[in-house]
């Protein structure tokens, strides 16, 4: 019952990134700008990441063997990109960053989520394996690169519209600083970036490895 | 035959040392670990246990009364490099002390050029406040607690003080800022004396906690309130010590009715709310006869 639901989840979602990938190869092919790549992809990008909230009750519930606490992390991260800076910060969806974090969003995720399905109903032919343990290879710094310069136009935008902000003197003695809270998240970047992508590394040695010998 | 000494994950051998008397302790047997292997000179890093995912064995424990005889295997864990409870507190102390008093005098490159603005009473009285608190903690640091362990890893030195020095400057920014704005001075005045009268009552637990146990020992027995009034709090909850502490900063909270203090705050509480708990199922288990109490709020939780 469970797993029924579980192939229909990722079988959605394999589609919905594909879909997503074909809007954004179309729009470059029929001479789209980089500017206007947001306005025809962002109904897609909401629609498919936010689902992606599912995974943290997957994993509260035991659906899924995974860490409720890495899900909440890979979750809070994305829908963090694409609600309080893509979406609050309209400046953001015009950066080069855009398409270079879409790209990379959605190859990595039609490849995760074919392979969850096809898991669950068999064995992932070694193709599949393969592009998921290298994939990551450019797409982890492409993604990072491109969420970063989209964080740093949308803090610029935040700082300058005064977004979200809240400011002395009030009643309770508080501030509350957008443009702070989004340059502390990208210095965060540089601790915790290289241990997950030197972690993929040596999972890829892990899986990957072992099939050679075979 | 002697005794074998394996890591606990994985049990790889650590060192297998000859056949020890009955009647030495754990103790012995990690000085012993110590000479064999210079990594481990300093015993606070060396965790035995009987079972490889067991609870660790104590140093006063001596190898007949648990069953060590010539042949045995006993697990090791490496705690980690090791620093002292005195010198953590010290600096994790420190922190608050000299940070607030940085904002305190309000310098230019935080607030700009206010040299002009009065700073209100409130604001000073914050300051003495918060300064007598850390200060205070200190000096018990020194003259009042015995602790029961003598070390804790090395990597809660790091965490502490960021927690510590962070919340400060949070706190601090937001109390000496020129556009501060003071609560009524009821309001003030009130919550100053609850803030005293809890720092006193948390006072009086500490000194009741001392005196329960003798100096160098690590005996624990049940504390029950003594001839002062503030000590009653001890008779409805295991750690009225952390009772009175979060009444203190619930009551320094609304005397300068700052949302950043709160949330420093309920992140206080909250990770005394679980220590708390963990003490009182410590007394519980401990102490056949523990009388009917809370563990941290009266009546309630």
């Amino acid at each position: 019952m469970s797993k029924a639901y579980l192939v229909a989840y990722n079988t959605v979602q394999t589609l919905g990134w594909s879909y997503l990938l074909f809007q954004m190869i179309n729009h470059f092919l029929s001479g789209g700008e980089v500017k206007t790549l947001y306005d025809n992809t962002r109904l897609t990008l909401q629609i498919f990441q936010t689902g992606a909230v599912l995974e943290i009750f997957h994993a509260m519930f035991g659906l899924v063997r995974s860490s409720i606490q890495v899900t909440i992390q890979q979750v809070f991260s994305r829908v963090y990109v694409t609600w309080a800076i893509l979406y609050m910060l309209p400046s953001s969806q015009l950066s080069l960053g855009f398409p270079l974090l879409l790209f990379a969003w959605t190859v990595t995720e039609i490849i995760r989520y074919s392979m969850y399905a096809v898991s669950l109903v068999g064995t992932p032919p070694y193709f599949l394996t393969w592009l998921r343990y290298t994939f990551f290879i450019i797409a982890y710094p492409m993604g990072v690169t491109g969420e970063l310069l989209c964080s740093f136009t949308g803090m610029l935008y935040a700082q300058e519209h005064d977004i979200l902000s809240v400011h002395f003197p009030n009643k309770y003695n508080a501030t509350f600083s957008f443009p702070l809270i989004i340059l502390g998240i990208m210095l965060l970047y540089i601790p915790l970036f290289p241990p997950m992508y030197l972690h993929m590394f040596g999972q890829r040695k892990k899986t990957l490895g072992t099939k050679k010998e075979e | 035959m002697g005794l074998e000494i394996v890591t606990a994950r994985g049990s790889k051998p650590v060192v297998t040392l000859p056949a020890q008397p009955a009647s030495s302790t754990i103790g012995d047997l990690k000085r012993a670990i110590g000479s064999a292997k210079p990594k481990y000179k300093d015993v606070n890093r060396q965790e035995l246990r009987m079972e490889a995912k067991g609870k660790f064995v104590k140093d006063e424990d001596t190898l007949e009364s648990l069953g060590i005889t010539d042949g045995s295997t006993l697990y090791f864990k490496d705690r980690g490099l090791q620093i002292g409870w005195n010198t953590v507190f010290l600096a994790e102390y420190m922190g608050p002390l000299l940070v607030y008093l940085l904002f305190y005098i309000r310098p230019w490159v935080v607030y700009g050029d206010v040299a002009s603005k009065e700073i209100c009473l409130t604001a000073h009285i914050a300051a003495a406040a918060w300064v007598f608190h850390y200060a205070k903690r200190v000096l018990e640091t020194i003259f009042v607690h015995r602790f029961s362990n003598a070390t804790m890893p090395i990597s809660n030195l790091f965490k502490n003080c960021s927690y510590y020095w962070g919340f400060t400057a949070y706190c601090a920014y937001h109390i000496n800022h020129p556009l501060y704005t003071s609560p009524a001075d009821t309001q003030v005045f009130i919550s100053l004396g609850l803030f005293l009268l809890c720092e006193l009552g948390n006072f009086t637990i500490h000194v009741l906690l001392r005196n329960l146990r003798p100096a160098g020992s690590k005996e624990r027995k049940i504390p029950f309130p003594n001839s002062n009034p503030l000590s009653q709090m001890q008779g409805f909850v295991s750690c009225p010590n952390y009772t009175y502490e979060i009444g203190a900063w619930i009551s320094f909270s609304i005397m300068t009715q700052c949302l950043p203090v709160g949330l420093f705050t309920l992140a206080g509480a909250y990770q005394m709310i679980l220590w708390a708990q963990g003490k009182h199922k410590n007394y519980r288990k401990e102490f056949k006869d523990y009388p009917r109490r809370k563990a941290i709020i009266p009546f309630l939780l």
